[in-house]
């Protein structure tokens, strides 16, 4: 697994998470799904990510979590956006939005 | 976690029935999709930080299973650090015992030692040491009267306490009908306990109470004594036992740290009052006691009072008191006030210094031997992480392949750094206390004075030597950790071990650089010093020193009864006579090369005295057969025996040093030489006799001048005599029967000191044979490490280089030029590291010169020597490394990058 992917891929789920916690709280599965809804089922969250990467995320205080009661009347834990999960996410639109446009850029000369 | 992640399966499941699935299927699919539950909880944790603790567990079983993989890096790892720590403690802890820490008393900063000097010699009797500052030529000594330390008592309002002690040694103890000598005494004064402010370890303490004349004989004994002699009964408390043939009480054990107050090492069996000293046989040979010089004082600082606002008010007490021993012995008062002793004090927290002083040069000496080891210790131990770090390289890429994270890596070797450093430092501790003991032991005596210590780890030498270790562990743990971490995978899988071998081999070799430079420090030393031993062993002493036995016998240590003590001297010599495998046997006061001496002023009778001031001789007291027994042949004239006491008159025999010396190539014979400080025995002297020069006190010194007087012109109180018997065969056969004979003349004088002539020159040379014995063990050992690591590091060179040799052997370079190659980069990093290490030892032997013996501390043969030998060595690590190299297949080789 070379290290530099890893990272990008890293660096852009945190951004995809923070993003689909933007509508409201949701559990691990409600996320993923959003995700996948939101990319029109381009892009697929593996578990294997997802989960690391909220526990990772609520660490960073970005998000935090309470137990709660979902859809089917389950225990679940529903993770929500904190203020400085917010401010985090808007760093990270601008600077995806910053490098995408420029590796367009690139890609347009070629 | 396992909750939210079981709700994950089922939502999904459910939304996978939901497109039409059957139930038991979509479950099994959200299953599959979802993946490995445990794995992913694991690497949630990894995120959250926690339970790091499971993973070093998990690590350091690891960490364990590796070390026991290569038990050959991890026995040489863990053997290095041993060693390094080991000794560093063990020599630190004692520089510390010996050196640098004050005696567990109350406050031992404010104990102060008084002592005077002055600018001429005080014409005073003293027993002590006197020292001479080779600048001012002031005489300093720490030795006063008995009337002194009661002037200054007197007058000592501005001190919180001050006590007087002196050592005696040699004090025949009866208990149980056993007589025994025990080594050493300490007498003090009423105040002593409390000034020192120490609690008994059980009974009480000696009091001023017992310190009066007449006050019944009491002492305390040492807790080592008491546990040796006693076996710690309670009842030792109110014991009776004749000491010097004085009835004494034991009232009580002095606690097992202090040690007294004495020279360093010094450690008395029995604390007895002063007021005993008389009764004891302290007095040898003086008939005013008062005007005697022997006790050292020490004082407690008052709050307030600073040392010389105190010593100007005691001065005059002290320079008076002085005058008055002048008087006493009859000699003049000083020409002027300001030649009278002045008094001083230095600090006393760690009683008496003067041997510590002594110490001091082989310890400090000692102390470069560890740091050189504990250097090269960890030069080896870096080489050696080093190399296995570069060993384990495709490991590292495996594991980074199968989804290790780097830290993890990372810590992983830096929990085996350590758990090797732990596994170092626990060999380390009792190889440490061997190590301790061992030093203890091989200490020689230092002018008749054991060191006996306790030998303690101190446990913060230990840690600062642990820490020192560990570090290098995690330094040199971490930086192929770092490197393996960021391998190239796919680089690894192509067998590639090529690129970064160059900087890694770089530290390597100023690795080796390191220790080959300290190795060659070591081999100097030990060439040195082995050399001096030998140029020891070859001095002609001027006597015949196989084949003798001596031993010691003091019949009268009480000082009473002179002629009955000779008496039994005389007699033993008799009776062993007669023993079989007796060649000779006879007796002396001072026995010959055994670091004591006795000297005197003399002056030859019709000679103007010499303007350069040499005006001593040392002086012996010899029995009949002297002479004979030593095989030391009477030149000129006869030798001096018994009888001449019963002819009268005053003889002497003297050497050839002597008639050098003082006749100037004079025939001495009938000539009379007066004695100035003759005391009570005859002024003037005879000589009958010149007999050939005899080392005196050390093989070291060309014999000196020396008088030998007949033993009853000795006139002293004590008739102290070491016996020497020659044997006609092996003189350790005799033991028995000597035992046998002294026993038969008195059954409670105890046979001290046994020991033949040679191991008694032997002991004269324990500085020298141990500073030999470790350098060599050391050096053997750093030879060895370095020859290892030499190994390691060209194998490895080798490896790395394995396509360059292929290209050179395919382009027709023969087997000897690749051969040639190797070994020669081998020869120059052992070259730089010789270089150093003869600039190294250039500048470490100069503090051991004065310990030589005739050869220069800058012998350019044992220079030489060491170089050679370790470019020998470099010749021989490279060479089979050198021999694989030569074998390179080009083909293989060439297509292995």
């Amino acid at each position: 697994m070379p290290k530099d992917k890893a990272d990008l891929l890293q660096g852009t789920l945190d951004m995809l998470i923070l993003r689909s916690l933007e509508a409201g709280p949701s559990h691990g599965f409600g996320v993923s799904g959003v995700i996948r809804r939101f990319s029109e089922d381009a892009l697929q969250v593996e578990q294997g990510s997802l989960y690391p990467a909220l526990y990772r995320l609520e660490a960073e205080g970005w998000i935090r979590s309470e137990w709660g009661i979902s859809e089917n009347n389950r225990k679940a834990k529903f993770y929500e956006l904190t203020a400085a999960g917010r401010s985090q996410l808007r760093r990270e639109t601008a600077n995806w939005a910053r490098m995408s446009s420029a590796i367009n850029l690139v890609l347009s000369h070629a | 976690m396992a909750e939210e992640m079981r709700l994950h399966v089922e939502l999904q499941a459910a939304e996978f029935r939901e497109t039409g699935m059957k139930a038991d299927e979509a479950e099994m699919k959200a299953r599959r999709e979802f993946g490995h539950m445990d794995g992913i909880r694991e690497r949630c944790r990894d995120e959250n930080g926690i339970l790091w603790v499971s993973h070093l567990g998990q690590d350091l079983r690891y960490a364990w299973r590796m070390l026991a993989r290569s038990p050959g890096f991890t026995l040489a790892a863990v053997l290095t650090l041993a060693l390094g720590i080991g000794v560093n403690t063990a020599i630190f802890s004692l520089v510390d015992e010996i050196l640098l820490r004050p005696l567990p008393v109350t406050d031992p900063g404010d104990l102060v030692l008084f002592h005077w000097s002055s600018k001429v010699d005080l014409p005073v009797p003293t027993s002590g040491r006197w020292e001479r500052d080779p600048v001012t030529q002031q005489t300093t000594c720490t030795s006063f009267s008995l009337p002194a330390f009661e002037a200054i008592k007197k007058r000592s309002q501005a001190l919180s306490g001050i006590t007087a002690f002196a050592p005696i040694s040699s004090l025949t103890v009866i208990a149980d009908g056993q007589a025994e000598v025990v080594g050493l005494g300490q007498l003090i004064s009423g105040s002593y306990f409390s000034v020192m402010g120490i609690a008994p370890a059980a009974g009480r303490l000696l009091e001023a109470t017992d310190d009066r004349p007449g006050a019944p004989g009491v002492a305390m004994v040492s807790y080592g004594y008491w546990m040796r002699r006693f076996g710690g009964d309670p009842s030792t408390i109110g014991r009776a036992i004749l000491v010097n043939r004085v009835p004494i009480t034991i009232v009580g054990v002095v606690p097992r740290r202090f040690p007294g107050s004495l020279q360093v090492g010094d450690a008395p069996d029995l604390f007895l009052p002063l007021v005993l000293a008389r009764g004891l046989g302290a007095f040898e040979m003086i008939d005013k006691p008062d005007a005697l010089w022997w006790v050292q004082i020490i004082g407690r600082l008052g709050a307030g009072m600073g040392p010389s606002q105190m010593l100007s008010e005691l001065e005059p007490a002290f320079q008076q008191s002085a005058l008055e021993s002048l008087k006493l012995v009859g000699a003049p008062p000083p020409k002027s006030p300001n030649d009278l002793p002045t008094l001083k004090v230095g600090p006393g927290g760690q009683g008496l210094n003067e041997l510590r002083n002594e110490y001091r040069q082989r310890w400090e000496i000692l102390t470069g031997l560890g740091i050189a080891i504990l250097a090269i210790a960890c030069a080896n131990l870096a080489s050696l992480l080093l190399a296995r770090g570069a060993a384990r390289q495709r490991e590292m890429g495996v594991r980074l392949a199968m989804g290790a994270g780097r830290g993890r890596i990372v810590r992983q070797l830096l929990t085996e750094s350590i758990l090797l450093a732990g596994l170092g430092g626990a060999l380390a501790v009792p190889f440490a206390v061997w190590v301790e003991v061992g030093l203890v032991a091989m200490q020689p005596r230092v002018e008749g004075h054991t060191l006996s210590l306790v030998p303690q780890l101190d446990p913060g030498v230990f840690l600062s030597a642990a820490a020192i270790s560990v570090l290098t562990g995690v330094i040199f743990g971490l930086v192929p950790a770092i490197r393996a971490s960021r391998v190239n995978i796919s680089a690894e899988f192509q067998g590639g071990t090529s690129n970064r071998a160059g900087s890694r081999s770089l530290l390597g070799k100023l690795l080796l650089v390191i220790q080959v430079a300290l190795t060659l420090v070591l081999l100097v030393g030990a060439g040195l010093f082995a050399g001096t031993l030998r140029n020891l062993a070859s001095v002609n002493v001027g006597f015949e020193s196989r084949g003798l036995l001596l031993f010691h016998l003091n019949p009268n240590p009480d000082g009473t009864s002179f002629k009955a003590g000779l008496a039994v001297d005389n007699e033993v010599a008799e009776r062993l006579r007669a023993v079989p495998g007796v060649a000779s046997a006879t007796f002396s006061r001072m026995p010959l090369l055994s670091d004591m001496g006795w000297n005197t002023r003399i002056g030859v009778v019709g000679r103007p005295p010499r303007d350069d001031g040499h005006n001593t001789t040392m002086v012996n007291f010899v029995a009949g057969n002297f002479f004979a027994t030593y095989g030391i042949p009477i030149m000129a004239g006869r030798a001096v025996d018994m009888a001449d006491g019963a002819r009268g008159g005053s003889v002497a025999v003297v050497n050839q040093a002597f008639v050098r010396e003082f006749f100037g190539g004079e025939d001495p014979l009938g000539r009379t030489l007066q004695r100035p400080d003759a005391g009570n025995m005859p002024a003037l002297i005879t000589v009958v006799g010149v007999a050939r020069d005899a080392s005196y006190s050390a093989v070291r010194d060309p014999a000196p001048p020396t008088i030998y007087f007949p033993y009853y012109s000795q006139a002293s109180a004590k008739v102290e005599a070491t016996f020497a018997v020659r044997a006609s065969g092996d003189p350790r056969m005799l033991v028995p029967l000597i035992r046998e004979t002294v026993h038969s003349v008195d059954p409670l004088l105890p046979l001290d000191d046994l020991r033949t002539q040679q191991a008694q020159i032997g002991e004269l040379s324990a500085t020298e044979r141990m500073f030999a014995w470790l350098s060599g063990v050391f050096s053997v050992l750093a030879v060895g490490l370095v020859s290892l690591g030499l190994y390691g590091l060209m194998s490895y060179s080798v490896l790395c280089r394995q396509g360059e040799i292929g290209l050179r052997i395919a382009l027709g370079a023969r087997p000897t030029q690749v051969i040639r190659m190797i070994v020669r980069e081998c020869l120059l990093v052992v070259g730089i590291g010789v270089c150093l290490g003869l600039i190294g030892a250039y500048a470490a032997t100069r503090i051991v010169s004065s310990l030589l013996f005739g050869l220069s501390a800058t012998d350019p043969g044992i220079f030489a020597a060491g170089g050679v030998l370790l470019l020998l060595v470099a010749v021989f690590a490279g060479w089979m490394p050198a021999q694989r190299a030569a074998r390179v297949n080009p083909m293989v080789a060439l297509h292995s990058d």
